[in-house]
C-alpha cells in the first residue's frame, strides 16, 4: 500500500498526515465558488477535504452519465484538480449509499423502485425509510441485481477517481458505501429476506459449520443440507438449546453487513482503485450487532461512528468515543457535527465549542468535519456557500486547528490502562430475543434491551438478555463515578488487544462462547487484571459443557467487604469474580457501592490516579509522549466549577489557548467554565 | 405538500434555532413553565392476555407485572396510579408495518405518505392492536381536505414569509441583520412546498436593513419578490408583538391579530383578502 494506516494518522511518504479534514459538497455548489471555498477551508488550518460522490447527480438515465458536460458543477475531475493545486488531500465516498440528506440518498429512484433490488421484510414486503422529503425502499445488500446497478455506476465514476489517486492525485482515502447498519433499521427480524440473502444465509451457515453434521449438533437438530434451514423471523425461544439457532441470525446480520462492504471493496480494487485506505462510518457508535468493528476491519482499514452530540451528550460521545478508541485501528469519527440537518436535534456554535474537544479527550485521532462549507438541506457551517465567515464559528475551527498541530494532540497517547469489554454473545442474544420485533427500526442504543428483549430465562438463573446490560451500565457508570480513565471494547477483539490493558472488566453469565473464555483465560494468565461476573461460564455459544473460566480460577480469597467478591490467581494474573449482578446505573443513579468496589480494585490491580478531579461533574484524561503532556479538563455540567486537579511533584498547568497557568502544592486549582473542555499543558 | 425537491437552504445556525425555539414557546416569559413530572403512564406488551413487559415511566420495568387484561385498563391506571397506559399486542407491531409496507407508494409525496401510515395505525387501534387508556379515537384525516383547504388559502408558485425583527440587537447570526428569526416558504404548481428558507439567502442580492422594522419590512418583500417570486403573504412583527398574540387564549386570537394589525404592532403585507376575511369571521367567532 503507497499509504500506511497508522493508529495516529496516515504516513503519506513517511509523513504522519492526521485525517483532519472538513466537507463540502462540489455539486450543491457554484462552480466558480470551489476554488475561493477550498481556500477559505484551507485557511482554517485544514488540510483535507471530504466529499461525497452522489450516484443519483451523476446518473442522468441508465448508464448515461454527467461529469460536467451538462452541468459544470458536476465536473468531478475539475474539482479534484482544484484541490490538488491548492496542496490539500481528500476522502472521497462515492456510496452507493451517501445520504447527505439528498432525496432518496444517492440512489437513484430507477434503482429503488426496482423489486429485484430492494430489500424484503419478513412477509416478503419492500422496507421503507421513514425520511424526509420522501420516503423510499430500502435497497438489498445481498441482491445480485443491485450490485450489478452498483457496477455500472463505479464503472463510471472510478476512471475518474482513479486518475486523481495518491500518489499522482489528492485522493488518499476511499469510502464503501455509508452509514451501513442495515439501513438504520436493526432489528432482527426486521428485513433482509430478499432471497439473495436468503442464500447468503446459507453460504454463511456453512461457511462457520463447514459441514451440516456440525450445524445440527449445535441446532439438536437433524438437517440433511445448509439451505433447509429457514431464516428466523421472531423470537421463540423457550430454552437455552434453542439459543444457537437464533445467535447464529444475528451473526448473519453482522456478517450480511460485512460481506457488501468487501463486495464494494472488491468492486474499487477491480477497477483500480488501489493503494489508499478504504474506510466505512457507522450510524451510531455502539458496538452492537449488526456493528462488529473487528470483523469490518478486518476487511477494511478503519472505519469509526458518526456522530452529532448536543452538550448535554456529554457521556453518550464519551462512550462512542471509547468505543473507537478501544477498538479501531485508527480511532476516527468520519461526521462529526459542524452544524445540522433540520430534523436532527439542534446544534450550535456552543455544542460544538464543547464537543469536539471532548471527543480529542477520549481518545479520537481523525476527525471530519460535516459540514465545513453550507448546503441546501443544512446549516450551521462555518462558511456559508457563497464564501461569507460566520461569526464565531470560522475562528472557532482555526484555533482549534492551530491547537491539534501546535500540540501534536493526534500524536499523543490517551493514558488509560482499563478497557470496558462489551459481551458479543449477550449483545447477540439482545438483539435476537427482541419482542417488539420488526420495530425498533432504530439503533439499539436508543432503545436498551429492558424496553424490548422478552424476559423469559431461557433455562438459565436470570433473563442475561436483560441483566447484561444493567451489569455493563453498572461498569460503565461505575467507572466513571471513580474516576477511572478506560476505554470500551468487545469480546471479538483479539488477545492482542487485551493486553495493552492493565485491568479489562467484563460481564459473563452462565454461557460464553469458548472462544472467549480462551482468551480471556489467557489474558489474565499472561499477568492481566480481569474482572467479571455475576457468573463463571457452565456452556459455551453452542450451550454445550464448557468451564473453561471456571477451571482456570485457583485459590479463592475474598476480597470486598459488603459485596460478594472473590479473587483467583489465574496464571501470572488475577480473575476478580463479582458473584452479583451489579445494582442498576445510570445518568441519574450511581450506587456508591460500585463507585467503591471498582476504585478499590483499581487499586489492587495498580491503576494510577494522578491528574483527576473528585469533582463528579470534572472529568480528566491525560495524553502523552516523549516530549509532551496534556491534559484534558472537562466540566460537563452547565454550571462554573473549580476543578482541582492533582499533579505531581512541581508540576504546573499551562492552558494551550488562553496561556493562563496552574500551580499549587499537590493539587492546581483551575477554573472551568459550564460546558467546557480546558486543554492544558502539563510542564514540570 | 412536500416537494420531493424541495430546496432548504441558507439557514444560519442562531436563526434556525431561535425558530425552534419561537414554535417551542421558548421567547415567552409568560408561559407557566414546565410541571414536574406529573402522575405517571405504563407501557404494556401483552400476548393473549399475557404481560410479557411492562414499563412504568418512573419506575421503569416491572418485573413479573400481574396484569389484570385488556379489558381491565381503567382498574390498572387506578391500581398502578397512571394517568396514561399504552397497550400492544406482541403481533401488533408486525401486522402495523406489513400494512404499511404494502401500500406506501413511491408516487406519493411524503404528506400522502405520512397519512398511509397514520391511517395503518388508526386501523391497528380500531382492531385493538394497540389501545390506549383513556381512549382517544383518531379523526379520519384526508389529504385532499388538507389539499382542497391549502389550494383556496394559498396561490400556487407564491410565498409566505414570518419575520420577526430583534429590536433589543442580540442576534449574532451570519447575515448581521437585526432579526431574530424567519421562515420563507414557497408552493410549487402542484402546491407542494419547494422552497424552505430563511431572509438569511437575501444576504447576497445586497440587501441591508436599517433599525426601524416598520420602515426595513418593505425592503425585504422588494428582495424576496425578486429572489423568490411572488409574495402571497408576508407577516412581519418583534418579538414583543409574537408574545402579545401567544398570551391571547383562543379562540380570540384571530382577533388580537387585527387589532394589533391595525396598531402597527405587527404587520401583514401583502394582506389578501381571503385571509383578511377569514380572520374577521374568525374574529366574530371568538367574541363573548
Amino acid at each position: 500500500m503507497g499509504i500506511q494506516v497508522t493508529s495516529k494518522g496516515l504516513l503519506l511518504d513517511g509523513n504522519l498526515t492526521p485525517l483532519i479534514s472538513g466537507t463540502l459538497h462540489y455539486w450543491r455548489l457554484d462552480v466558480e465558488n470551489w476554488g475561493p471555498l477550498l481556500d477559505l477551508v484551507k485557511g482554517m488550518g485544514f488540510d483535507v477535504v471530504e466529499t461525497y460522490i452522489p450516484w443519483s447527480v451523476h446518473e442522468l438515465d441508465k448508464g448515461n452519465f454527467d461529469f460536467g458536460d451538462h452541468r459544470k458543477n458536476r465536473d468531478l475531475d475539475r474539482f479534484l484538480k482544484l484541490v490538488k493545486e491548492r496542496g490539500l488531500w481528500v476522502s472521497v465516498r462515492p456510496g452507493p449509499h451517501i445520504n447527505a440528506e439528498i432525496t432518496y440518498f444517492g440512489y437513484p429512484r430507477r434503482v429503488l423502485a426496482d423489486p429485484a433490488c430492494q430489500s424484503r421484510s419478513v412477509d416478503g414486503d419492500p422496507v421503507w425509510l421513514p425520511v424526509p422529503p420522501k420516503m423510499f425502499p430500502a435497497p438489498s445488500y445481498a441482491a445480485e441485481a443491485f450490485y450489478k446497478e452498483v457496477a455500472g455506476w463505479y464503472d463510471a465514476v472510478c476512471p475518474i477517481i482513479r486518475e486523481n489517486l495518491y500518489p499522482k492525485g489528492p485522493v488518499i482515502t476511499i469510502q464503501t458505501d455509508n452509514e451501513f447498519s442495515n439501513m438504520f433499521r436493526t432489528s432482527a427480524y426486521d428485513h433482509d429476506y430478499h432471497p439473495d440473502a436468503i442464500k447468503l444465509y446459507h453460504e454463511f451457515l456453512e461457511e462457520k459449520y463447514k459441514s451440516i453434521d456440525a450445524l445440527n449438533k449445535a441446532y439438536r437438530s437433524r438437517y440433511s443440507k445448509f439451505d433447509e434451514v429457514l431464516p428466523a423471523r421472531e423470537f421463540a425461544a423457550r430454552d437455552r438449546d434453542d439459543l444457537p439457532y437464533y445467535l447464529d441470525w444475528v451473526e448473519y446480520r453482522e456478517y450480511y453487513m460485512f460481506n457488501a462492504l468487501r463486495r464494494l471493496k472488491r468492486m474499487f480494487e477491480e477497477r483500480g482503485i488501489v493503494g489508499i485506505p478504504v474506510t466505512h462510518n457507522y450510524p451510531c457508535g455502539y458496538d452492537m450487532p449488526p456493528n462488529n468493528y473487528t470483523l469490518i476491519e478486518s476487511e477494511l482499514d478503519f472505519h469509526g461512528p458518526d456522530m452529532y452530540p448536543q452538550r448535554r451528550q456529554y457521556l453518550e460521545l464519551k462512550s462512542l468515543v471509547q468505543f473507537a478508541a478501544g477498538l479501531s485501528r485508527y480511532p476516527c469519527i468520519p461526521e462529526f457535527s459542524s452544524g445540522g440537518f433540520l430534523w436532527s436535534l439542534p446544534l450550535g456554535l456552543e455544542d460544538q465549542r464543547f464537543t469536539t474537544p471532548a471527543t480529542f479527550m477520549h481518545g479520537i485521532k481523525g476527525i471530519n468535519f460535516y459540514m465545513i462549507v453550507d448546503r441546501e438541506r443544512w446549516y450551521g457551517a462555518p462558511v456559508s456557500r457563497d464564501g461569507r465567515r460566520r461569526p464565531g464559528y470560522y475562528e472557532f475551527y482555526s484555533q482549534f486547528n492551530r491547537i491539534l498541530k501546535s500540540y501534536r494532540i493526534p500524536e499523543l497517547e490517551k493514558q488509560t490502562e482499563v478497557l470496558l469489554l462489551s459481551n458479543r454473545d449477550y449483545e447477540r442474544l439482545q438483539i435476537a430475543s427482541t419482542i417488539l420485533d420488526p420495530l425498533p427500526p432504530i439503533m439499539p442504543d436508543m432503545l436498551p434491551p429492558e424496553a424490548h428483549c422478552s424476559e423469559e430465562c431461557l433455562g438459565f438463573a436470570q433473563p442475561i438478555q436483560m441483566d447484561a446490560w444493567i451489569m455493563d451500565q453498572a461498569f460503565f457508570f461505575g467507572l466513571n463515578a471513580a474516576k477511572i480513565t478506560f476505554n470500551r471494547g468487545n469480546t471479538s477483539q483479539p488477545l492482542s488487544a487485551l493486553k495493552k490493558y492493565k485491568v479489562i472488566l467484563v460481564s459473563t453469565f452462565e454461557f460464553l462462547a469458548r472462544e472467549v473464555q480462551e482468551k480471556l483465560k489467557a489474558y489474565a494468565e499472561s499477568g492481566g487484571f480481569l474482572v467479571l461476573g455475576p457468573h463463571l461460564p457452565d456452556f459455551d455459544e453452542n450451550m454445550q459443557a464448557c468451564t473453561i473460566l471456571k477451571d482456570a480460577c485457583k485459590e479463592p480469597r475474598l476480597i470486598a467487604g459488603k459485596m460478594p467478591v472473590v479473587g483467583h490467581h489465574c496464571g501470572s494474573g488475577t480473575v476478580v469474580w463479582i458473584q452479583t449482578v451489579l445494582p442498576q446505573a445510570d445518568k441519574k443513579t450511581r450506587p456508591g457501592q460500585t463507585t467503591i468496589l471498582l476504585r478499590s480494585l483499581a487499586d489492587q490491580a495498580g491503576v494510577s490516579f494522578t491528574y483527576t478531579c473528585e469533582d463528579p461533574a470534572i472529568d480528566t484524561v491525560l495524553h502523552q509522549d516523549s516530549q509532551t503532556r496534556i491534559l484534558f479538563i472537562a466540566n460537563t455540567m452547565d454550571d462554573d466549577r473549580s476543578a482541582e486537579i492533582k499533579l505531581g511533584a512541581r508540576e504546573t498547568l499551562l492552558d494551550v489557548q488562553s496561556g493562563e497557568e496552574f500551580s499549587g502544592d499537590g493539587t492546581a486549582s483551575v477554573p472551568v467554565p459550564g460546558f467546557t473542555v480546558r486543554i492544558m499543558e502539563v510542564r514540570t | 405538500m412536500i416537494s420531493e425537491d424541495i430546496q432548504i437552504i441558507d439557514l444560519d445556525a442562531t436563526h434556525w434555532n431561535n425558530l425552534l425555539k419561537l414554535f417551542g414557546g421558548e421567547f415567552y416569559e409568560h408561559r407557566p413553565q414546565k410541571k414536574g413530572a406529573g402522575r405517571a403512564s405504563l407501557r404494556i406488551i401483552h400476548q393473549e392476555g399475557k404481560a410479557l413487559k411492562a414499563i412504568h415511566s418512573q419506575k421503569g420495568l416491572l418485573r413479573d407485572f400481574d396484569f389484570p387484561g385488556p379489558d381491565s385498563l381503567e382498574e390498572l391506571a387506578r391500581r398502578e396510579d397512571v394517568k396514561r397506559i399504552l397497550l400492544v399486542e406482541r403481533s401488533a407491531p408486525r401486522r402495523l408495518m406489513h400494512q404499511v409496507q404494502s401500500r406506501l407508494s413511491l408516487d406519493d409525496n411524503m404528506v400522502v405518505q405520512g397519512l398511509t401510515i397514520y391511517e395503518c395505525v388508526r386501523d391497528q387501534f380500531e382492531n385493538k392492536g394497540f389501545m390506549v387508556w383513556p381512549e382517544r379515537p383518531l379523526r379520519d384525516v384526508k389529504y385532499s381536505a388538507i389539499q382542497a383547504i391549502l389550494k383556496m388559502a394559498i396561490p400556487a408558485e407564491e410565498l409566505v414569509m414570518l419575520v420577526i425583527f430583534d429590536t433589543e440587537g442580540n442576534t449574532e447570526d451570519l447575515s448581521g441583520f437585526p432579526i431574530l428569526t424567519s421562515l420563507v416558504l414557497r408552493f410549487d404548481s402542484k402546491h407542494e412546498i419547494d422552497l424552505f428558507t430563511t431572509t438569511d439567502g437575501l444576504v447576497p442580492n445586497g440587501l441591508t436593513l436599517g433599525k426601524d422594522w416598520r420602515k426595513d419590512y418593505k425592503k425585504i418583500l422588494e428582495s424576496a419578490r425578486k429572489t423568490w417570486g411572488k409574495v402571497f403573504l408576508g407577516i412581519f412583527t418583534d418579538l414583543a408583538g409574537m408574545a402579545e398574540l401567544d398570551k391571547t387564549p383562543m379562540p380570540g386570537q384571530a382577533k388580537a391579530l387585527l387589532e394589533m394589525e391595525k396598531g402597527e404592532k405587527l404587520i401583514i403585507d401583502p394582506f389578501p383578502m381571503r385571509l383578511k376575511m377569514m380572520l374577521k369571521m374568525g374574529g366574530l367567532a371568538g367574541k363573548k
